[in-house]
């Protein structure tokens, strides 16, 4: 069999869930003869290829503009999307700015804040627009397989991807099946 | 407006981060901007949680360091229910942090910027990663896989967990550390050491041979921040805060706790991350660099017996003076690796660290805490406010990336205006640029690098919104 | 009681007429899960985690309310089960908002096993994000609506456990919450702390403020021991991990009191402020410094030896200390501190559960609520049963909004009129009692049992090795066997010069004056046994162990009798 090929790219998320799958410690040296990454967590690329990868990994919630176009393209070009992690798969930690105005959170951030002096909301052309709601990435693209965890633990994100390269679908779970900071 | 060169995505600090490079109507580099597209809002979101959720809310700030955020959250926590860690507790505390210290700073060096040292920095892309390192040195890889594995494993042997620990708890720690376990860690500090110096010989010796570059590469002279010792020595996990100047003049000692009469942050409307700079020089005069090379060039010498013989040769690398070459902050995050095993060693080595009393009990609710730890990439500060119940009212958080905020834009300046020339965009330029980052480790930045090169691409756009050019590279 | 016959899941089952099918499926070894069922509660029906599918009946039955019935086919597992289960989960879920990244019970809790169970891997509804307030007014714990499922097992538990009926439900549907009387903030609600809503609550809605993040269920230690704060002698669940106490909870179906605890036994304990004695102090020119054993029990069997001496225990401690104690001061005076209830003379003993199940209960020179207060909470929850509580002579008594009848001795006519009329009364008494309302309560005698309320915690321990109810009188030694009982600084004035040795687990003004202290430990470290006010013989486990320099009373008395 050959390699598959994966993309991944993380939206709102803090990294965690790709420093969990680098705790797959030297598996990482296995998993590289079974998976050919072209955007990867790590890589970090911006594109998945025009011409589609066979697995595709969303990280993190949506919450801006750019960010929701991203999970549009990752799942146009990816034949299975995985959402990984508590943010990608409920929405996480981010969605805790949705109780809350979303200027409110922004003045709070840049112009009430104790340390900032002559503070303004920063607001350019090239600042994506934040979206008036966070959302967890089955909120905005379909997804097909979903591992949940703040992070999945090592060996969650090591079945999954294994599953996946041996041509399966992959379903955490039981000790793979853990929420928030359950597992470790 | 004339031309406007978008680099997207450079590095992601807290996510996204992108450079646009300006140019003005003769092509010139006019300036460039360093753009963090991501925020998320723990400074309003956490108003209304139980001041106990702090230290697990906040480490979901960044995967990469969660441990100087539970660190810094269970500090403050400490002072808003009055009580103090007992001295098994604190010293616990530290020994995670030096944990996060090896796995974070041994992992960027060895598994980011390795590539470039060992590769070389003109290395042809397509093999200059990890991927390519473990074909001319394997061992060497298997053996930094180990190490940051190592950090993680005192962060997992304390916390439960590698990544978004649970240990502290107001007054101490959740969990005492068995013999078995301390014997288990200590009997591999050494071998890791080894490595960690290893590191080092390989970073001298690059640096011998790219003499050049690394004398000429993004030099700045600028003021820099860290914590040190009661005297004057580096520390990692619970001092004073040391600003001194460009000359290395002490510009003011301070407890952390009065951090808001001393660090002030200034707002660009181009990007979510705040500058912060030191009040009495004002913005943007009172910029200064954190970090690795920051907190060498405040602190006088090193406790450790390693750690302070590499510290002496690389406090004379400019004279005697400040050490300001970006690229140094590879050599001084090495040294800081080797003070972090060093350290760790000291204390599995005190026979405190098994004590069983960890933690004491809590007192009445005072409302405000500060805390502050120096995370892997610079100082950090959380501060909480709450009512009478232990209710947050108010957050305040001042991250380690955020005060290198000028630094970095400041080196991707010096690049942009080097190496940017019109309408002729160049390989050269983005490796610059990626190198520039990437020394400072801007919390996501450091991932980058870990399968292959950054993937930049670069459009140059004319006035007339046409590309004119296009640089890719993924 | 009739048998009836049901099948569940095809397998042939005989249950008792009136039970449900979920007992009756426990009592098969037949798994049910369920969510707001609570065996220590009624069943709600609320969270529909306990569908079944029974034979011929429209739609799904909640298995924790549906009484058995001859010849019903019941299933438990088919799709339509496993649907509405994992539907039900999927609403909770959604409902609030739910954050298992920061939340302290993750790992432990209901929902989330249940959801692992069922093999959700994601919740497909949107969430509301309706921001709801944390109420931390408490100082013991905390309420956080987020996390609320509306199970109402902590509804339930202060009505029926504790008979509070502090919580409440308000507004409807996805709007319900939670609240406190007519929702007031819990620290100023009529909430008695006795931990009962926090040891039910399936999620984390309700936290132990004190123990919180102290790990996880498999890394924590369950010692079983008895509460010696006061004498009721409740059964303790101590939650420690290492040498640091998390919690303490209630022990389900357990003597005397079913679980049952209040403020005094599972909370003030964990809170106590007053400064530990780690080490034995002797008092050299004047001023108390820290001695070792040998030195200190040295000086103490000296002074027992030559003078004469008066040995006054606090029943705070074991049945083995008192009664080491008592062998001490065979040939000296000793006895306890506190009074105890008077003799009655005549009746038989009650027990705690007989409370609950009599018609009329009369309480006569006692305060249940305040000293004995699990005695109060049965009272109160025999009183919603519908039993008539008769208050004899006293007044301002914090039962009185409980009360139907508050007589006088002088007119206790109406008690034994109102005695006539039922069949099992309960006479619950303490130190207060008047010899008039000893008289007026004997014609009760036939129907009635009485249940004395010590008001020392182990007096019972100490009335069986002889220590009666003793004042200080002038004597050369004074040895005061105190544990952790509070000192107030009443003994001070009354030392009249004599050699006083302490043997007390915290700092009080009566320290200042000892001439020798030594310390002993305290109640989660301590090891022996106890008789409660019932008479019972329960035993003490160590939670935790002892401070270094800390001995245990027994084995010091012992000690100090061998020395002499």
């Amino acid at each position: 069999m050959g390699k598959i090929t994966v993309a991944t790219q993380w939206l709102e998320a803090c990294a965690g869930c790709h420093m969990s799958f680098l705790d797959i410690d030297e598996r990482i040296m296995e998993l590289l003869k079974q998976v050919e990454l072209t955007s990867s967590p790590l890589t970090d690329l911006k594109h998945p290829p025009q011409e589609g990868v066979d697995v595709g990994i969303l990280t993190g919630a949506v919450g801006n503009e750019d960010e929701w176009a991203e999970a549009r393209e990752m799942r146009e070009r990816a034949r299975f999307l995985v959402a990984m992690g508590d943010c990608a798969v409920f929405g996480g930690i981010c969605t805790m700015r949705n109780f809350f105005d979303r200027d409110d959170v922004l003045i709070r951030g840049y112009v009430e804040n104790e340390s900032t002096v002559d503070g303004q909301v920063p607001c350019h052309e090239d600042l994506a627009p934040l979206t008036r709601y966070v959302k967890s990435v089955g909120e905005v693209v379909p997804v097909d397989v979903y591992l949940p965890g703040c992070p999945p633990s090592a060996d969650a994100i090591w079945y999954v991807l294994g599953e996946l390269a041996a041509g399966r679908v992959p379903k955490p779970e039981r000790e793979l099946l853990k929420y928030g900071l359950d597992g470790a | 407006m004339a031309q406007k060169i978008t680099i997207s995505p450079v590095t992601r600090i807290e996510g996204h981060a992108k450079i646009t490079v300006h140019l003005d109507d003769e092509g010139k580099v006019d300036r460039s901007f360093f753009h963090v597209e991501q925020f998320r809002g723990f400074e309003k979101f956490c108003e209304g949680r139980p001041y106990y959720e702090m230290p697990q809310i906040t480490p979901r700030i960044c995967g990469i360091c969660p441990v100087s955020h539970h660190l810094a959250a269970i500090k403050a926590c400490d002072q808003i229910v009055s009580t103090t860690p007992t001295p098994t507790a604190h010293k616990l505390r530290e020994l995670m942090h030096m944990g996060q210290f090896i796995q974070s700073h041994g992992m960027h060096f060895f598994e980011l910027a390795g590539p470039d040292l060992i590769l070389g920095f003109d290395a042809e892309p397509k093999t200059c990663n990890v991927a390519g390192l473990v074909e001319v040195n394997p061992d060497l890889v298997l053996k930094a896989v180990k190490l940051r594995a190592f950090g993680q494993r005192i962060i997992s042997t304390l916390g439960g967990r590698r990544v978004h620990p649970i240990f502290g708890v107001p007054g101490g720690v959740n969990g005492s550390l068995s013999p078995s376990d301390r014997d288990h860690i200590l009997n591999e500090v050494d071998a890791h050491l080894a490595t960690a110096q290893v590191g080092l010989s390989v970073f001298k010796d690059w640096a011998e041979r790219n003499q050049g570059t690394v004398d000429t590469f993004a030099i700045f002279s600028s003021a820099y921040m860290g914590l040190v010792k009661e005297d004057g020595s580096l520390e990692l996990f619970h001092g004073r805060v040391r600003l001194v100047d460009a000359g290395g003049n002490l510009l003011k000692e301070f407890d952390p706790c009065d951090y808001l009469n001393y660090v002030g942050e200034h707002v660009e409307p181009y990007t979510y991350l705040k500058f912060p700079f030191y009040q009495a020089m004002g913005w943007p005069r009172g910029v200064y660099r954190v970090g690795p090379l920051g907190r060498l060039n405040v602190a006088t010498h090193i406790s450790t017996p390693i750690a302070q013989q590499e510290m002496q040769v690389w406090k004379s690398l400019n004279g005697g003076g400040m050490v300001e070459g970006t690229l140094y902050y590879h050599y001084a995050r090495l040294i800081e690796l080797i003070y972090a095993l060093e350290r760790a060693k000291e204390l599995l080595e005190d026979p405190d660290i098994l004590g069983r009393e960890i933690a004491n009990t809590s007192g009445p609710i005072c409302g405000l805490g500060v805390g502050c730890v120096e995370a892997p990439r610079g100082t950090l500060f959380h501060q909480y406010w709450t009512d009478q119940h232990g209710v947050m009212t108010k957050v305040n958080l001042i991250v380690a990336t955020g005060h290198n905020n000028w630094a970095m834009s400041h080196a991707i300046n010096l690049v942009a205006r080097r190496y940017v020339d019109g309408n002729k965009l160049n390989e050269g330029m983005l490796n610059r640029v990626e190198a520039a980052v990437r020394a400072y480790d801007p919390c996501l930045s450091c991932s980058t690098h870990a399968w292959g090169q950054m993937p930049i691409c670069i459009e140059l756009y004319g006035p007339d919104g046409q590309i004119r050019d296009m640089l890719r590279r993924d | 009681m009739s048998e009836v016959h049901l099948t569940i899941n095809s397998q042939s089952v005989t249950a008792s007429r009136g039970q449900t099918i979920l007992a009756a499926a426990r009592t098969a070894g037949i798994d049910i899960p369920t969510l707001c069922y609570h065996p220590a509660l009624s069943s709600h029906g609320a969270c529909r985690m306990c569908l079944v599918e029974v034979k011929g009946m429209r739609g799904l039955q909640t298995a924790c309310t549906c009484p058995v019935a001859e010849g019903i086919q019941v299933e438990t597992n088919t799709e339509a089960v496993i649907e509405g289960r994992r539907f039900a989960l999927e609403l909770l879920f959604s409902e609030r908002n739910h954050y298992c990244m920061y939340c302290p019970v993750s790992g432990d809790c209901e929902l989330q096993e249940l959801a692992y169970r069922y093999g959700l891997d994601h919740w497909r509804y949107p969430r509301t994000y309706h921001k709801m307030a944390v109420d931390a007014s408490n100082h013991h714990f905390v309420m956080d609506p987020n996390r609320c499922i509306l199970c109402t097992r902590c509804v339930r538990a202060c009505a029926e456990i504790a008979a509070n009926h502090t919580l409440g439900l308000r507004e409807r549907g996805s709007r319900s919450m939670i609240m406190a009387d007519v929702s007031v903030p819990l620290g100023e609600s009529s909430c008695v702390n006795c931990g009962a809503c926090l040891q039910v609550c399936p999620t984390g809605a309700l936290i132990d403020a004190r123990g919180v993040y102290g790990g996880h269920e498999e890394d924590l230690t369950h010692t079983l021991t008895t509460c010696i704060q006061c004498s009721v002698g409740c059964a303790l669940d101590v939650v420690t991990r290492g040498n640091r106490l998390l919690r303490v909870e209630g022990v389900w179906d357990s003597d005397p009191s079913g679980g049952l605890l209040c403020v005094d036994g599972c909370f003030k304990p964990l809170y106590d402020e007053r400064q530990r004695i780690t080490t034995p102090q002797i008092r050299r020119n004047g001023r108390l410094t820290p001695a070792d054993w040998d030195e200190a029990l040295d000086i103490a069997a000296k002074k027992l030896k030559n003078g004469s001496a008066l040995g006054l225990a606090a029943c705070a401690t074991t049945n083995e200390a008192l009664s080491t104690f008592a062998r001490l001061f065979a040939r000296n005076k000793a006895g306890r501190m506190e009074p105890a209830a008077p003799q009655l003379g005549y009746g038989r003993s009650a027990q705690l559960q007989d409370i609950l199940a009599a018609d009329l209960i009369v309480v006569a020179g006692a305060h249940p609520l305040s000293h004995q207060r699990v005695v109060g909470y049965f009272i109160k929850r025999a009183v919603d049963q519908g039993a008539h509580l008769a208050l004899l002579d006293l007044t301002g008594s914090d039962l009185e909004d409980y009360a139907t009848l508050l007589v006088n001795s002088e007119d206790a006519g109406l008690l034994i009129e109102k005695a006539a009329h039922v069949e099992r009364a309960v006479v619950v008494y303490g130190v207060d009692l008047t010899p008039g309302a000893i008289k007026a309560l004997k014609p009760l005698v036939d129907q009635s049992l009485f249940l004395a309320l010590d008001a020392a915690r182990n007096g019972k321990g100490a009335e069986a090795v002889g220590l009666e109810p003793l004042d200080v009188e002038e004597a050369e030694v004074l040895y005061f066997l105190l544990g952790e009982q509070r000192e107030n600084g009443a003994m001070v004035g009354r030392l009249n010069g004599a050699f006083t040795i302490v043997q007390a687990c915290y700092y009080s003004p009566l320290i200042e004056h000892a001439d020798v202290v030594l310390p002993t430990p305290l109640w989660a470290e301590r090891s022996g046994h106890f008789t409660n006010l019932e008479g019972k013989v329960s035993s003490l486990n160590a939670a935790l162990p002892m401070p270094e320099n800390v001995r245990e009373e027994a084995e010091v008395l012992d000690t100090l009798i061998a020395m002499l």
